[in-house]
């Protein structure tokens, strides 16, 4: 009965049920999403949408910054302070911008977004002189990474380098080292297949051929939308499908012409965080989760979840709520934030990424964890996924 | 090897059972709860085999010993209470109320009262252990709540919560949160030193040990640990073993494999001893010349002679061991 109060205060009430007033001063955090994300629409013509389990569900990150708020609610006596979130959904990047600027002129001045890398990109650069901070909950594009990198934009988010690198790694300790590629017609198709190609020279997998593919039944187009075309190159050891769209990936596995195991868009898919992992504490923030929004929990709930956590665990250990202590803690050698998926977490100074634990699951278990063991770095092994400080593109 | 550990460990109970103190006391079993396979093994402290495994409710973790040692009590999680196993026939002869999802538990020193962490509900539950009903909720203790360590004076009670990386003061006599207090990242176990003056606690992720008074709940100082070929981020202490003269405590690193010896008054780190794969939970014997270790990633557990810091012999046990307790 307590759960049940205390989720429908959540839902209807979030920012004024976490900023009650006793005696310690109010945090508020900005909360920005997009009403048409791509990342999260509902899809295909089915009654349901058939890459949920259940059924068609709001997978934006909103829930875990929730549950965020939630466990910042419990951080109050240490930090000294109550947090609060104000939650904006707005329909393009001027829309961010001008809700930004709404919640600075009330106080406000650390935000975490769930935004494609596109919108990212465009908001962080109107942004860039600003006395603020923002946290990517949700975007991997490389760019943000690299050209497009700001000192005030930190990204909790994975990059896609971060996770083609750990797939890589499972390919190459499994031995599994011919790889055929399948790349989608999309952009983000194009990036998914150039970051698998630098992982895959990294580590030292070979790729045996590289085909486009499009999703239909045209006969006359079999060579692009029939597994057998696709998948009937001499000899392959596995398949690597980059779909961002995701129905034809959906199709792949147990359907290539020979037995081999297929990776990236489905298959064994990298992700910052999975459902089923059940070490490091992870069953106890699923289970928080779950009893808070009736659903599983996704890599965006996670990203959100843990911006919420970083920002708390900056100000309870500085003392301060000042954007520019806070900056100074994310970038120290201090910094320590625990998303539940094993080591402490803690920015890369070169670009402001998280380095952490990346889980390679299936649609119902975490069969890796990358780093995978073997993989060593010169200081933390964390540093194997993603860019290091030397490949980087990024000026500051 | 094989045949050296054997000749050892030989000579070792030979020198135990020459002078007669080791297991006089108590049964000599050692208890060991798996995690994953919801039983207890049954260790002989004698010969190192297992002569039971008692099938007990879901997700069996911390265990402790009744003031008389006839009793020992099992925190199974996934049933949401606790079981009393009996020493005397080894088999659970009840259970008593112990909130949702209770992890860590201690019984307060004149044994009357049982104070569990309640990790899914964030709660503390305060339990009367003659009747096996439940006193009293303590709510908002944090996110995670775990270790529960009474002071030896029973008056207060020390509460890690793993999420918000604090240690709440709690007393429990009235469910009264005293104070909180942030220490390093995800404090998981912690121990009072004998002489009731220092409160040690690990950091699994912080990778040191947070000392806080006793009394005031002022922090004290930190235990840092490195060693050549440790990686930082493997150092994930979890558990304790002292002396019961105060001088040494025992801090298992979990990932890093190795047992760190400590000493207490310096806080340095003495030696460190190679046990199995995220070596976790630790118990000594009564004449503190072995300790014990669970190895939560290797399904088994290490014996350590403390004479020369050596394993000396390694025992399957099930899933997931996590706790291990001696009766002896």
């Amino acid at each position: 009965m307590r759960r049940l109060l205390a989720s429908l205060v959540l839902v209807m009430t979030a920012p004024l049920a976490l900023a009650q007033d006793d005696g310690a001063p109010t945090m508020t955090i900005g909360y920005l999403d997009m009403a048409e994300d791509p990342r999260y629409d509902e899809w295909g013509i089915h009654p349901v949408d058939i890459r949920s389990s259940t059924a068609i569900v709001d997978r934006r990150g909103l829930a875990g910054a929730e549950l965020g708020m939630e466990d910042l609610s419990r951080l109050k006596r240490v930090a000294k302070t109550s947090f609060a979130m104000d939650h904006a959904r707005v329909t393009n990047t001027a829309g961010i911008l001008s809700e930004i600027a709404r919640m600075r002129e009330a106080g406000a001045a650390v935000f975490v977004l769930d935004a494609p890398s596109k919108v990212l990109v465009e908001v962080s650069a109107a942004l860039a002189a600003e006395n603020i901070l923002l946290l990517n909950a949700t975007a991997i594009g490389d760019s943000l990474r690299n050209e497009d990198c700001q000192t005030n934009l930190f990204h909790v988010a994975a990059s896609r380098a971060m996770l083609t690198d750990a797939l890589a790694q499972h390919l190459k300790e499994r031995n599994w080292q011919e790889i055929i590629v399948l790349q989608g017609p999309l952009a983000e198709d194009v990036e998914s297949v150039a970051a698998f190609t630098r992982s895959a020279d990294l580590f030292g997998l070979e790729i045996v051929d590289a085909r486009l593919f499009v999703l239909g039944n045209d006969p006359r187009a079999r060579e692009m939308n029939d597994l057998d075309f696709l998948t009937g190159s001499e000899d392959y050891d596995a398949v690597f499908v980059a779909d961002v769209h995701g129905e034809f990936a959906l199709s792949v596995p147990h359907r290539t012409r020979k037995p081999a195991p297929v990776v990236g868009a489905s298959g064994l898919v990298p992700r910052i965080w999975h459902w089923s992992y059940t070490r490091h504490g992870a069953p106890q923030v699923h289970g928080r989760f779950e009893r808070l929004h009736s659903r599983r929990m996704g890599e965006a709930d996670w990203g959100a979840w843990v911006s919420m956590k970083a920002i708390g665990e900056a100000v309870a250990r500085t003392k301060s709520r000042n954007v520019a202590d806070i900056r100074d803690y994310f970038r120290s050698e201090k910094m320590r934030v625990d998303g539940s998926k094993g080591p402490g977490m803690s920015f890369r100074i070169w670009n402001n990424q998280l380095r952490q634990p990346i889980m390679l699951a299936t649609q119902d278990w975490v069969s890796a964890r990358a780093p995978i063991e073997g993989f060593k770095h010169r200081t933390n092994d964390l540093d194997t996924l993603g860019q290091s400080e030397r490949e980087m593109a990024c000026g500051f | 090897m094989r045949t050296s550990i054997r000749l050892a460990l030989a000579g070792l109970i030979i020198c135990l059972t020459g002078n007669g103190m080791t297991f006089a006391a108590g049964t000599g079993y050692i208890f060991v709860s798996n995690e994953s396979d919801d039983t207890v093994s049954v260790i002989d402290g004698g010969s190192f085999e297992v002569i039971k495994t008692i099938a007990t409710g879901d997700r069996p973790r911390d265990m402790r010993f009744s003031p008389d040692r006839t009793r020992l009590y099992v925190a199974t999680s996934g049933d949401d209470h606790i079981e009393v196993i009996n020493i005397a026939t080894l088999e659970v002869a009840g259970t008593i109320e112990a909130g949702e999802d209770p992890e860590i538990f201690q019984l307060d020193p004149s044994g009357k009262i049982l104070v569990v962490a309640n990790e899914d509900d964030n709660e503390v539950t305060v339990t009367d252990v003659v009747s096996g009903k439940q006193l009293r909720v303590i709510e908002d203790v944090g996110v995670e709540p775990e270790g529960i360590t009474f002071r030896h004076d029973g008056k207060v009670v020390f509460v890690t919560s793993e999420a918000t990386n604090s240690v709440l003061i709690i007393d429990p006599w009235v469910g009264k949160i005293i104070d909180e207090v942030l220490v390093g990242n995800r404090p998981r176990r912690g121990i009072v030193t004998p002489d009731n003056k220092e409160y040690w606690v690990t950091n699994e992720l912080g990778g040191t040990v947070s000392i806080l008074d006793a009394q005031t709940y002022s922090p004290l100082g930190q235990v840092y640990f490195e060693k050549r070929g440790m990686r930082q981020e493997d150092i994930n202490p979890v558990d304790f073993a002292m002396t019961k003269d105060g001088k040494t405590a025992y801090v298992t690193l979990g990932r890093a494999r190795h047992v760190a010896v400590v000493d207490v008054a310096s806080r340095e780190v003495e030696e460190y001893i190679l046990a199995g794969d995220r070596v976790w939970g630790a118990a000594l014997n009564r004449d503190e010349s072995l300790l014990v270790v669970t190895n939560g990633a290797s399904d088994d557990v290490t014996i350590i002679d403390t004479d020369d810091n050596r394993a000396i012999n390694a025992i399957s046990v099930g899933r997931t061991p996590h706790t291990v307790r001696i009766d002896d």
